[in-house]
């Protein structure tokens, strides 16, 4: 082929268009792989190297990243140096010229500790009172493996008191709620002495267990304290440390890819079921992710009745005219509007208007805090039920749709209503179209933030919205969610370098969960297709 | 659904409803009659009624009972008989009482002016009384009363003379008090104390004489001093001079002035000066940076005239709002917004003042009838005109839009214009619509047009998954992966852009010189991989050659460049938050263009093809063309999701809220503004209706895109359908 004859047919010009393809392919494509990439990496146990400075100074550090010239040459490179509460900042660039790598010694640990982020440093003596029970690295590690989990359980043991503690602190304050309600009742009135007896009877029992509870804890702290680990840095100084407060250490030079592998799968299972450390910067996403599914949960329960409802009274049962067309056309239009526009809505009505209806109404004792008249899950999954309500109404409506007419009429036709027809013959036809419109409801619902953050979600929640006392699901809590945590860790926190890894995780675990959900609702939709296209008379 | 739509149309539009309302007075109370005052004041729980006459005593009147304003739970007492707060002592220190047998002129009150606690009086013989009136409520039960107190801290005689004082103008901080008097025949007189305090924290005060440049010996009409006590305003017939009362020089500057001064007033904050005519104008004066000239105190807005000279003017203790008394006619304005409303209270009008939280008025007539009223004046800086119009905001050099919502104290003057917000929305949306308009687009053309079937079938559900990306995932990428890396390689961006489309090209000719039967011995997907690979090296290669262009053109180093020409590149700039937009509207254009070309009826293909076009002659002369209106609602509805996007712009731009075109700064949407500001909004505040009003904005503008792409799609369909 010639180049006059491939202008002439206008080949330039298709594969311009080609290449817009691609290229939007490919930004897919480079996107999720990126995600993957950094957020697969986080767990990955990297090496430590020695590195000694033009100034002298003794470091252990792991590579990050590098900064190179026009030509390719390296002239500075990203050290992770970890060790926060001693240099100050976890990562350093150096210039390549003037630092000296080293060896990997292998008894050097990574140290995962409940404060300043992780330690690099060797084991230099482990202690038990006044009793020594190891000294110098190579021992050192040894026994710290062997008396870690030790240490674990009594920290569990204190995290235990600490929230038997605080149950009991629950039960002062559901007495005193239920005072103040009394109160309320009795418009100021002073209360019976047999309830106030009754009820300072109470406090006094409560009181004696707390302080029951208080000693064993003080106890098992004290007890705890003796249990010391001194790391030797790099530099030659010492650390100590309570051996409680070491999370994990691992000996990252000295194992091999199936110990890596090890390292690697606990601290992802750490990602996944613990409770965030250091301002959400290290530790797991457990809060988040519970918040994220348990408010999609809640819209589900708001929006799945109305939608299916709505879209079998527009296709089964409305007379096609004016108002059925306005209702489309209105349907399509909420899918248009902005999310920021339905938060700003939920925080104007549901939390404001309905919120402090309900509390007037129903807590008027405890105001002017406020119980429902405030940001929380309810308010939240209520707001995200609106925004996704034309998609479980638009994907009901395609399912209900896809049902040949045939199968109604050879319905009524053997004698059912209309409603019996629906019931028995159509509904079940288009059950997977419905459970398409939920899912994909669940995945836009999983991935929105910005009405979210009008309408209850918080950085940090003190408690998770589900838990052992009763009413066991408390929709007025805030709650995480691992958008906003993605957000916030990011952009908020005050060492977002150190904090990147995390993030990263996070927008994968996100990532993974709102593919997944729309790949579903994908193949569940074609399988639909499949299935009628046969069907057909 | 109409309901759903509906109800949160109304419901946001309620919400904005008061902003547009003008204020206006609530519920009346006539309190009671009394001599003309020369000030008057409610006490800050709005229990009683003070007022000061010629006599050397504040009468306390109470509030007639009811239910108080703001306090659900507290009633206001039945009202007691009047109470009379003596201004004790009118002896001077250090002076010599007047002996017993001289006969007494009668002495009376002629001025009086209160800041914050401090009541100051001069009366006829030159003396000024400076003292401090309190109140303090007391409870039985629910039912409040309240009391005043009444404490002399100094008598001055100010007037050797022993004319009589004219005017007063009062300022106290924490280490000094400040009195500045007109007296009689005009001339100005100053006196400033300083406090000192012991070790036992008792404080002494000596007084002391200020004198100032400049200062009229007679001819004053008018004085005015800032709460701050900084600036001093003080008119003669025909000019206005102003004192730096804290300069060292304590120079006068001299302004002419268009008319005779009947009244002056500083409002809030000390920066505006409102000077009333005999001619019934009111003009607004401030210090205006005038750039290498330096500041100068100007006139820069004139109010509604009235018909009769302004015998008063009051300012707000709040806001920026002031009332003006005008031929026994009561105004109220604002200076931001610059406007004026009447209040209906019966004329006759000869004093009115400010309650403490600007939410009450007291006007008193001239017959002495004192009448206390609520008054509606929440949103007194927010019209129409301060939203989309540039303002003139106190300390700039002229009128601007800015969009400054909190300052650091009380204080601040809000400066609230919508329009960098929306500039900033359309701004974004632009740039992504330059971006993925074009891609989504021809990605489309190529894909319902020349792609094999195989290859769609999975090509477009990865554009489907593309569209449910979270924002909040690809505002967090652009802005912590992509705008760092894109900061340092601006050039090299540049030349990918060029790169690119010539890969395609070149990669398009390579691949058609492969003979027919070894194309077809491939892969259906080797096109894409073969494309892939060489826009890949496309990519690859414009970073080096990036480098040589910054080199050659740039001096090595674009940002310095740019710099040096007056542009500063951000890092969260325009291009990252186009490329980071894009990428959410991409799919939306894409899916929506391609189903339109799709729907074209395939016969119109065949018969193109058989009269011997090529693919791509049909492509751009038939089927694009049939399927245009479909192309166009696939970019309005891009649009519409661009508009309303609001974690890409709030995470990747620096929402600096400026109006530029530049491609290398940031800005602020009105939906990164609501995420920004709304949880920090106090309710029913100005600026939360504004953020509901910006809201109303971005449901507005959706709803008619989106309506627009809807009609613009069923009629398409409708065509389609009759071929």
């Amino acid at each position: 082929m010639t180049v006059r004859r491939f202008v002439k047919e206008g080949e330039p010009y298709v594969w311009l268009t080609f290449a817009a393809l691609v290229l939007c392919l490919l930004m897919v494509g480079g996107m999720v792989a990126l995600v993957l990439g950094q957020g697969l990496a986080t767990f990955w146990p990297r090496p430590l190297v020695e590195v000694t400075t033009a100034e002298g100074e003794h470091l252990l550090a792991q590579r990050i990243d590098v900064e190179a010239d026009a030509e390719g040459h390296i002239l500075r490179e990203q050290l992770r140096i970890g060790n926060r509460d001693v240099y100050g900042l976890d990562f350093r660039w150096v210039e390549v010229k003037d630092v000296q790598f080293g060896s990997h010694p292998s008894d050097v640990l990574v140290v995962e500790r409940l404060q300043w982020g992780p330690l690099f440093a060797y084991v230099e003596r482990l202690q038990e009172g006044d009793k020594i029970l190891a000294t110098g690295p190579a021992t050192g590690r040894q026994v710290l493996a062997d008396v870690l989990p030790a240490a674990h359980a009594r920290l569990n043991e204190i995290r235990r008191l600490e929230v038997a503690i605080s149950d009991q602190n629950t039960q002062l304050e559901e007495i005193d709620r239920e005072r103040k309600k009394a109160l309320w009742k009795s418009r100021g009135a002073p209360l019976p002495e047999s309830e106030t007896l009754r009820m300072e009877g109470e406090i006094v029992a409560i009181r004696t267990a707390m302080d029951e509870i208080q000693e064993k804890l003080t106890r098992a702290r004290e007890e705890d304290t003796h249990h010391v680990v001194t790391f030797k840095l790099a530099s030659g100084d010492t650390k100590d440390l309570i051996l409680s407060e070491v999370v994990r250490a691992d000996a990252v030079n000295d194992v091999g890819p199936g110990g890596k592998l090890r390292i690697y799968t606990e601290r992802l299972w750490e990602f996944l079921s613990a409770e965030p450390r250091e301002s959400n910067t290290e530790g797991g996403v457990w809060p988040a992710l519970f918040g994220t599914v348990l408010m999609t949960l809640v819209m589900t329960v708001f929006v799945v009745p109305l939608g299916v409802l709505a879209a079998i009274f527009l296709r089964e049962y409305a007379r096609q005219g004016l108002l059925v067309s306005l209702v489309r056309i209105a349907v399509n239009n909420l899918a248009g509007v902005p999310s920021i526009v339905f938060g700003v809505f939920g925080l104007g009505f549901f939390v404001y208007t309905v919120g402090g209806w309900v509390d007037n109404t129903f807590f008027p004792a405890f105001l002017p805090t406020p119980t429902f008249g405030t940001g929380g899950l309810i308010w939240a999954s209520a707001t995200l039920a609106l925004l996704t309500l034309p998609v479980v109404i638009v994907s009901t409506e395609e399912a209900l749709a896809a049902v040949p007419n045939s199968v109604r009429e050879g319905a009524i036709g053997c004698g059912a209503t209309q409603f019996q027809a629906l019931w028995r013959v159509v509904l079940p036809s288009a059950a997977p179209g419905l459970l398409t419109g939920m899912i994909l409801a669940v995945a836009r619902g999983a991935g929105e933030v910005a009405p979210l953050m009008l309408t209850g979600v918080v950085k940090l929640a003190p408690a998770l919205p589900l838990d052992g006392h009763a009413p066991y699901l408390h929709l007025e809590r805030k709650f995480m969610h691992l958008g906003f945590h993605i957000y916030d860790v990011g952009f908020q926190s005050p060492n977002v370098e150190a904090a990147m890894p995390m993030v990263y995780s996070t927008t994968l675990l996100l990532l993974i969960l709102v593919i997944t959900l729309n790949l579903t609702a994908m193949l569940v939709r074609s399988w639909l297709r499949e299935k009628y296209r046969s069907a057909t008379f | 659904m109409i309901v759903v739509v509906l109800g949160m149309f109304l419901f946001i539009l309620v919400e904005v409803w008061p902003l547009l309302q003008a204020p206006h007075i609530g519920q009346k109370d006539t309190v009671s009659s009394a001599t003309t005052s020369l000030i008057a004041g409610i006490d800050p729980y709005g229990d009683s009624v003070w007022t000061l006459s010629t006599e050397p005593f504040v009468r306390l009147v109470d509030v007639p009972p009811g239910t108080t304003r703001g306090e659900a739970d507290v009633q206001r007492g039945e009202a007691r008989p009047d109470r009379q707060l003596m201004l004790e002592s009118w002896q001077v220190e250090g002076e010599d009482p007047p002996p017993a047998e001289a006969a007494p002129m009668p002495i009376f009150l002629t001025a009086a002016t209160r800041q914050g606690d401090w009541l100051v009086a001069g009366n006829n013989d030159g003396r000024v009384w400076v003292g401090k009136l309190t109140f303090e409520p007391t409870f039985a039960g629910d039912v409040r009363h309240t009391d005043g107190h009444m404490e002399r801290v100094a008598v001055l005689q100010l007037d050797p003379a022993r004319t009589a004082i004219k005017a007063l103008a009062f300022a106290a901080s924490d280490e000094k008090e400040q009195v500045f008097a007109l007296t009689e025949r005009g001339a100005l007189l100053g006196v400033t104390s300083t406090v000192e305090e012991n070790l036992l924290g008792e404080t002494t005060r000596t007084w002391a004489p200020i004198s100032l440049v400049d200062a009229p010996e007679e001819g004053g009409v008018t004085l005015a001093l800032d709460s701050e006590g900084r600036h001093l305003a003080v008119t003669t017939r025909e000019e206005l001079r102003l004192w730096d009362v804290r300069a060292e020089t304590r120079a006068a500057q001299h302004l002419k002035l268009g008319g005779e001064t009947t009244s002056l007033v500083w409002l809030l904050g000390g920066e505006s000066l409102v000077v009333g005519r005999r001619d019934g104008a009111i003009t607004t004066w401030m210090s205006v940076d005038g750039g290498e000239k330096g500041r100068s105190f100007q006139e820069v807005t004139t109010l509604a005239p009235q018909a009769a000279p302004i015998t008063r003017l009051v300012a707000g203790g709040r806001t920026r709002s002031f009332l003006s008394v005008a031929g026994g006619t009561l105004l109220l304005h604002h200076r931001t917004s610059g406007r004026s409303w009447p209040l209906a209270i019966p004329s006759g009008v000869v004093g009115a003042w400010f309650g403490p939280r600007e939410d009450q008025l007291l006007t008193q007539t001239g017959d002495g009838k004192l009448l206390l009223t609520a008054l509606e004046n929440a949103h007194p800086e927010v019209s129409l005109t301060t939203l989309f119009r540039p303002v003139w905001y106190e300390g700039y050099a002229k009128p601007e839009s800015v969009w400054q919502s909190t300052g650091g104290s009380d204080e601040f003057e809000p400066k609230l214009s919508l329009l960098p917000l929306v500039w900033g929305t359309l701004k974004g949306t632009f740039y992504a619509l330059i971006f993925a308009g074009p891609l989504g687009i021809l990605a489309a053309i190529y894909t319902s047009l020349f792609l094999d079937g195989t290859t769609r079938r999975w090509v477009k559900p990865t554009i489907e998954i593309m569209a449910s990306l979270p924002s909040v995932v690809l505002g967090f990428l652009a802005a912590l992966w992509l705008a760092p890396r894109m900061a340092g390689h601006l050039p090299s961006i540049l030349a990918a852009l060029v790169l690119i489309p010539m890969a395609a090209v070149v990669a398009g000719f390579l691949w058609h010189r492969l003979s027919r039967a070894r194309r077809a011995s491939l892969p259906g997907f080797a096109p894409v991989l073969w494309l892939g690979l060489m826009l890949g090296l496309a990519v690859f290669l414009s970073g080096p050659l990036g480098i040589s262009v910054e080199r050659l053109f740039f001096a090595g180093d674009f940002r310095q460049w740019m710099a040096d020409n007056g542009t500063v590149v951000d890092r969260r700039n325009s291009l990252v938050v186009a490329f980071a937009l894009g990428f959410a509207v991409i799919p939306l254009i894409y899916t929506i263009s391609e189903d339109a070309i799709s729907a074209v009826p395939p016969s119109l293909k065949s018969a193109s093809l058989a009269c011997g076009a090529s693919l791509w002659q049909t492509a751009v002369r038939v089927m694009v063309p049939a399927a245009t209106p479909g192309i166009l609602s696939a970019i309005m509805i891009g649009f519409g999701r661009a508009v309303g996007e609001t974690m890409i712009v709030l995470m990747a731009t620096g929402n600096t809220p400026i109006m530029d075109i530049s491609l290398f700064n940031g800005f602020r949407t009105l939906s990164a503004n609501i995420a920004v500001e709304l949880p920090e909004a106090p309710v029913d505040s100005s600026l939360y209706r504004l953020l509901f009003l910006s809201a109303l904005l971005l449901f507005g503008l959706t709803f008619v895109i989106n309506t627009a792409a809807e009609v613009v799609r069923a009629r398409l369909r409708a065509r389609f359908k009759a071929m």
